[in-house]
């Protein structure tokens, strides 16, 4: 009798149960998932508590304030990236599995832009009402968070690689990535600034576009040669 | 020659051609310093528009240079201990990074101190030294995740990874960095930059530049030796070494 | 140039000494912090091979 059934489903398939898996799991802690939505809104409110009331004055820094509060909201959401499958022996077993671990990881943190990079980029204009942002700006807005928090997904993400099996590693993981991650947060905060002044964007624009394909076509690599160091005993 | 390369890759050949060359290195080094400055302080000219203060880029510029090329070379250095597995090259890169770090904030004080008299305030977010501070703070990362590791090996490959990540984000920082300054300045006054150098104020700076890159070299052999001795746990070709040195 | 001309750097001096002090004060660190750092490698190596030895020995004589 012939048996047509696959012993190993192909990897697109498994790239397809990664990201389910993931989003499953998501729905079960989505309070885990809205933390660091909340604290980006936190952190937020800091500023006009700060520094004034006044919508002039914050206005003027809105750009800077958000992408700050984005990049610090995405780095506390890097710990629950890798942390809970290294932890329960998830990731040893992708490790040995034999599947590229570059393109699993990738799944990972796609998924996991999907529940905190692209709520982050839906709520940006909201909040950046508050801080006086013009509606005319939202476009820009959007885009270079899209485009941003994808590299802040990826650079994160190798960092919590590096850092997944260091105890209480999450300063250290902000020490590393928060460096790494100035260009993106540049070209990103400049590029909305200058939307409000009404200058072009289409430079900025085009460099997070390009630093986006580099991270992504790039990272990846770092990100499983890291997570094999962090893995083995 | 390729043999001799061969032959160097080996610890015990390494610890001891270090230990040789090191007195080579260093009092050159030394001499070269003292040339450097006396023709920096005394024998170059005074600029034009800066008059006497122009001369601190005799030890600014070099260490500036130094900084950013001794990240290179380890980084350069863990990528060679990661793809060939050779442990000397992890035992190099980790040599450098103290004594870029320290090249990182010399660049910093003088650059700061420079500015005092030139902008009149002790610190500008200028394209130079804003990139010479997000490269303190890569080196600084690098060396907390080379401690946050206790076994050497995983501490020389995790370290190798971020090494690489940050070498290849080099030119993007500093690229993004001068273009988020240009946005400010119209005309483009490069705020540190040297005065428009003639012969007789650029020979001091070649010296300098070189005496740094040796006694660089020097320094290096110190701090590889230790690397080697910490990677070399219980080898035979230790007790001969140890007894004779 | 007289020596205080150099002293002076032309009101200068301040700036001028205190970068050239900074960098000679990190050179000097370097030097010591690389010497004392190989000087630490070899002390500890020499005590490992200390323990090793006598291990050695210990097993040696009571085989």
């Amino acid at each position: 009798m012939q048996s047509s059934v696959q012993t190993t489903p192909g990897l697109g398939k498994i790239l397809m149960l990664v990201l389910a898996r993931d989003l499953r799991l998501a729905v079960r802690h989505w309070d885990q998932v809205l933390q660091p939505l909340i604290f980006f809104v936190i952190v937020t409110t800091l500023f006009p508590l700060a520094i004034s009331p006044a919508l002039d004055e914050l206005r003027k820094i809105s750009p800077g304030v958000l992408w700050v509060a984005a990049m610090l909201a995405s780095l506390l959401a890097l710990e629950s990236l890798f942390r809970p499958d290294v932890e329960d022996g998830t990731m040893e077993q992708w490790v040995l599995s034999g599947q590229p671990l570059s393109l699993l990881l990738l799944a990972k943190t796609a998924t996991h832009w999907l529940l905190t990079g692209l709520p982050l980029v839906l709520m940006a204009p909201i909040v950046g009402t508050a801080l006086g942002m013009p509606q005319s700006v939202w476009p820009v807005l959007a885009a270079t968070l899209a485009l941003g928090t994808g590299s802040l997904s990826v650079l994160g993400a190798i960092g919590a690689a590096l850092t997944v099996s260091v105890r209480r590693g999450s300063v250290l993981l902000a020490l590393l990535v928060l460096p790494l991650e100035m260009p993106v947060l540049i070209f990103g905060a400049r590029a909305v600034d200058l939307a409000m002044q009404g200058e072009p964007v289409a430079g900025p624009l085009n460099l997070l576009v390009a630093l986006l394909l580099f991270f992504v076509s790039l990272g990846p690599f770092a990100m499983a040669a890291a997570m094999r160091i962090s893995v083995e005993s | 020659m390729w043999l001799w390369f061969h032959k160097l890759s080996s610890p015990p050949y390494a610890y001891r051609t270090a230990g040789l060359v090191r007195p080579w290195l260093f009092w050159p080094a030394i001499l070269l310093m003292i040339v450097g400055a006396i023709g920096g302080l005394v024998l170059a000219p005074e600029d034009y528009q800066q008059k006497d203060a122009f001369r601190i880029i005799y030890v600014h510029v070099p260490s500036a240079s130094l900084s950013l090329m001794i990240y290179v070379v380890m980084a350069v250095a863990a990528a060679v201990g990661v793809i060939w597995r050779i442990k000397l090259a992890h035992a190099v890169a980790a040599a450098c990074a103290p004594v870029g770090a320290w090249f990182t904030v010399a660049t910093l004080a003088t650059g700061s101190i420079y500015g005092k008299p030139m902008w009149g305030t002790w610190w500008e977010w200028d394209p130079r030294l804003t990139s010479e501070l997000i490269l303190l703070f890569l080196y600084l990362g690098y060396m907390a995740l080379r401690a946050s590791f206790d076994d050497t090996q995983r501490a020389d490959r995790a370290s190798a990874i971020l090494a690489i990540v940050g070498v290849v984000n080099v030119p993007i920082v500093k690229y993004s960095v001068v273009w988020w300054n240009s946005l400010h300045q119209g005309p483009s006054i490069s705020k540190l930059a040297a005065p428009s150098i003639e012969g007789s104020m650029l020979w001091p700076l070649l010296i300098m530049m070189l005496a740094f890159i040796l006694y660089f070299g020097a320094v290096l052999c110190d701090r590889l030796r230790g690397e080697i001795l910490r990677r070399e746990r219980n080898a035979s070709w230790l007790s001969e070494s140890l007894a004779r040195s | 140039m007289n020596l205080r001309d150099v002293l002076d750097m032309g009101d200068y001096g301040v700036y001028v000494w205190s970068c050239y002090g900074l960098v000679l004060a990190v050179l000097v660190l370097n030097v010591w912090l690389g010497r004392r750092s190989l000087a630490e490698q070899v002390l500890s190596a020499q005590r490992r091979l200390k323990i090793a030895d006598s291990l050695n020995s210990e097993s040696s004589s009571s085989s």
